[in-house]
């Protein structure tokens, strides 16, 4: 009985044109494709409009973003930009510099535990009343001798002497904190700048394959 | 602000040209443009710089898709007198019509406004901007075997389409 199968015969070349176009049909379908395009015109006629549609279609030229878009997103962005309020700008550029550095060294947990600690730490000194003279009752030494009532501190020396010990443990810590973080990101920015990186690895990598399609794109 | 800059005019090009393929409207397709740059702006922080291309290629695609969904609505919500109708169906024709077009190319894009998603993006993708296989797939978020039968199946309607046109050249 041909007509069924004449009929599957049209479907399963029909389905197999463009990709015989593209080269993209195993050998075995190729061969039985071409076997059959030998013995019928049509199938030749077939590929010949298949390969005129994606040619036309490469020819077809790539549009240019033209100057007053590229305004226009660059005004709205920027009104975005000076919107924002200082803490939160300065907020931004420190993520963006972290990020960088994190990235590089590409051990981003053991850099997100120290930044924590850092943070926490810093948050333990803003926190942390300075010795300054100033009493706990908040007025100062100076102060305090003019005001006619005496004031007694809520605090003894020897309480007073163990919160200094104590905040200048913190500072130690946090510039030795300070001191051992600074060495590691200068030794692995100073790697990263000798080694180069994976991205760009695999950015020459995908650029090799570029060559490999025809150049059939006149020249806009 | 100026790696943004950077990459703005780094990336600019290809998604308008993508949006312009895909509406047929320039004016549409600047708006679409700009929205994503902006939205791209507003999450850059969160962007896997590495991907931004594929990022900012699926959002132009998500907002071309909301436009001609727009529009259909507001087609069916106008009355229009059937003079039109035919008009309103073949939306401006491509960027590139100051220049003499070929009426085959002239039908060829009208033919590829009949394909339908995610045929016409990754004929678009393609065979127009270029893209490799893998970018589309990593665009698109599907397999790249996919990627390739799209690309067949689309060329296939076009094919189809243009049938009478092209035996008509032949003649």
């Amino acid at each position: 009985m041909k007509r069924p199968d004449a009929s599957s015969q049209t479907e399963w070349m029909d389905a197999r044109v463009e990709a015989y176009v593209d080269g993209d049909l195993p050998d075995d379908e190729k061969a039985r494709f071409e076997q059959i395009m030998q013995d019928n015109d049509y199938w030749e006629k077939q590929v010949n409009q298949a390969c005129r549609i994606r040619d036309s279609l490469r020819s077809f030229p790539q549009p240019t973003a033209p100057p007053e878009l590229t305004q226009r997103i660059f005004e709205q962005t920027s009104r975005a930009q000076h919107s924002l309020p200082w803490w939160r700008e300065m907020l931004q550029s420190v993520m963006q510099t972290w990020r960088a550095v994190v990235a590089a060294r590409q051990q981003p947990v053991v850099d997100y535990a120290v930044g924590l600690a850092l943070v926490t730490v810093a948050i333990f000194f803003l926190v942390m009343p300075f010795d300054n003279g100033v009493t706990p009752n908040g007025v100062s030494p100076q102060v305090s001798s003019q005001l006619d009532v005496p004031i007694t501190a809520p605090y003894s020396e020897a309480e007073v002497k163990r919160a200094v010990v104590k905040t200048k443990w913190t500072f130690e810590h946090v510039s030795d904190v300070g001191d051992q973080t600074a060495r590691i990101v200068q030794e692995e920015v100073r790697r990263a700048l000798l080694i180069p990186s994976d991205s760009s690895a695999r950015a020459a990598a995908s650029g090799s394959g570029a060559a490999a399609r025809p150049a059939q794109r006149p020249t806009p | 602000m100026d790696e943004f800059e950077q990459q703005v005019r780094q990336y600019q090009d290809r998604i308008y040209g993508f949006a312009c393929y895909f509406l047929k409207d320039d004016t549409a397709a600047k708006d679409v443009t700009q929205d994503v740059f902006i939205k791209y702006w507003e999450n850059y922080d969160d962007i896997d710089q590495d991907r931004a291309m594929g990022w900012l290629l699926r959002v132009t695609r998500n907002a071309c898709i909301d436009v001609l969904r727009k529009r259909k609505t507001r087609r069916k919500s106008v009355t229009v007198d059937s003079e039109n109708l035919d008009r309103a169906e073949s939306p401006q024709p491509s960027p590139h019509a100051e220049t003499e077009a070929s009426d085959f190319d002239d039908h060829l894009n009208r033919a590829l406004d009949e394909v339908d998603e995610p045929y016409r993006s990754v004929v678009v993708l393609r065979e127009i901007q270029n893209m490799k296989y893998k970018e589309i797939a990593e665009t698109l978020d599907m397999p790249m075997n996919t990627v390739k039968v799209y690309i067949h199946r689309g060329r296939k309607k076009l094919r189809k389409q243009l049938a009478e046109v092209l035996d008509h050249e032949t003649a």
